[in-house]
């Protein structure tokens, strides 16, 4: 991920520095279970 | 002379239209007070050096019989965010510090055409993706009614330019509640219409999906009048016959999410302006549960992140370290932030919409505090609240930031003072493009609640 970053978006950023961002980032996705939203009564299909 | 910060635009509106009050008057008074209280409240990132020009100009009309709109001849000062033909348009960022656009926004340019007088471009929370407008470039907008606190942001610099009366009127940007948070920290009114209602075209982004423009003035009459300048449309006129007239307004509370997060301070002046709603207006308080309150919230955070970071690429790449660090962390997390889990946090909006629009289906409004807390200090950067820790920045979008994503117009009013003497709001919401019963509903609040007094800056 943080190569293709770099890469696709040509960043000058140090390295580090976007690797904490980055952490931050992937603990607040995991945090707010934003991928595990039921949308059962969006009339999705369960798993 | 009239003092802007007592009156509202159709108090006004009957002087200057008879000449008993000259455009240029008004203008004159209004830029001593601006170098009287510019370097302490840091309103103002540009002064318009036409406004006196202008004003004459406006003036001559009115002498001719001419005249445009209720704002003819009355002072408007813009968020540094909205693109002007005669000013720069920084974003309160330095990266646009020299940038000239080509136009006036398009919401700007109508105000314009209505007679009004762009005076300045206000201070903001660089690229309005902060909500306390601590700015490293241009200063930190200060509180008039407590000069040790911040304003609140984004739109910070208007929501205090019309606190003090600097001008008639203020015009702000709200993604998460730019425009409420700082009108309710400084007593004044705020107002986020539907999502869609107002053109963006000519205004920085933040996030496309969730922007929207709106006013913020002294009342809600005058949002009314300055939302049908902006949009070209008669959405509420005095003459119109109210919805609401004969029957009994249902209003939802989320009493749980007010008694669990909202300061004693706050909740103490929230209580007693429902006791006044209740006892001298026909309503109901119906409880409501908004079990969705943190998703909503945390869908918001990752879309606003995606979008603000595809916006702002041109600039990461080699003037990363002209942004204020605060602001650059945040837009840079969007870059790993990937398809899918944006494309969820999108859906997730959708299907809280739906969830919304059902339980407002015997509802006319939601009403609840617009900020949880006081203003803060400026050096405050965490708080307690009811026994929690909670960030500064958290805590002031904590019950503006659902509207966005629900897309619902909402408006903060004044509804009273803290023993500290420092301003609350009283926030309204209705479902998506119920703009002018929106209205009706806050002005009879209004009329309940009264307005404040000027802050002590000026008195």
């Amino acid at each position: 991920m943080m190569e293709m970053v770099r890469r696709i978006y040509s960043l000058t950023i140090p390295e580090e520095f976007l690797l904490k961002i980055s952490e931050n980032i992937y603990k607040f996705i995991e945090a707010s279970k934003i991928l595990e939203y039921d949308f059962v009564e969006d009339n999705v299909p369960e798993e | 002379m009239v003092d802007l910060a007592k009156t509202s635009i159709r108090g006004i509106h009957r002087e200057v239209r008879s000449l008993r009050i000259k455009p240029t008057k008004i203008i004159e008074e209004c830029l001593r007070r601006i170098h009287r209280l510019n370097d302490a409240l840091r309103i103002f990132i540009h002064l318009s050096e036409e406004a006196i020009k202008h004003a004459e100009y406006l003036e001559k009309e009115l002498e001719e019989g001419k005249c445009r709109s209720e704002l003819h001849g009355l002072p408007i000062a813009v968020k540094d965010a909205f693109y002007t033909y005669d000013m720069p348009t920084t974003g309160g960022s330095i990266i646009l510090k020299d940038y000239k656009p080509p136009k006036d926004a398009e919401v700007v340019r109508k105000l314009r055409d209505a007679g009004a007088i762009i005076i300045g471009k206000t201070n903001m929370h660089e690229f309005a993706f902060g909500v306390t407008n601590k700015n490293p470039h241009y200063g930190v907008t200060r509180n008039p009614w407590s000069i040790d606190r911040i304003s609140g942001g984004s739109s910070g610099g208007s929501a205090v330019a019309v606190s003090v009366g600097v001008c008639i009127g203020g015009l702000g940007t709200d993604t998460a509640g730019s425009i409420r948070i700082p009108s309710a920290l400084c007593g004044v009114v705020g107002y986020k219409p539907s999502n869609g209602l107002l053109s963006l075209d000519g205004v920085i982004p933040l996030s496309h999906s969730l922007d929207t423009v709106g006013p913020i003035v002294k009342t809600v009459d005058d949002v009314s009048i300055t939302l049908n300048i902006m949009t070209g449309k008669v959405l509420t006129s005095q003459e119109r016959v109210s919805e609401y007239e004969d029957r009994e307004l249902r209003l939802g509370l989320p009493r749980k999410l007010i008694e669990e997060w909202v300061s004693d301070e706050v909740e103490e002046v929230f209580w007693r302006s429902i006791g006044k709603i209740t006892s001298r207006s026909n309503c109901r308080i119906v409880d409501i549960e908004i079990e969705w309150f943190k998703t909503i919230s945390d869908a918001r955070y990752i879309i606003v992140l995606s979008e603000s970071a595809a916006f702002h690429l041109k600039w990461l790449r080699n003037r990363w370290s002209e942004y204020d660090p605060d602001v650059r962390d945040r837009i840079l997390g969007g870059l790993f932030i990937t398809a899918p889990v944006y494309i969820q946090a999108q859906m997730i909006r959708k299907s809280l919409k739906r969830k919304f629009l059902k339980m407002m289906k015997n509802l006319d409004a939601v009403i609840l505090p617009t900020v949880p807390i006081e203003a803060p200090r400026v050096e405050d950067e965490e708080l307690i609240v009811k026994n929690k820790k909670i960030g500064v920045r958290r805590a002031l979008l904590f019950l503006t930031e659902c509207f966005n994503s629900l897309g619902t117009p909402a408006i903060t009013i004044p509804c009273g003072l803290t023993k500290g003497n420092l301003p609350v709001g009283l926030q309204i919401a209705t479902k998506p493009y119920e703009d002018t019963q929106l209205l009706e509903i806050a002005e009879r609040f209004e009329g309940v609640l009264g307005r404040l007094p000027e802050p002590p800056i000026i008195r």
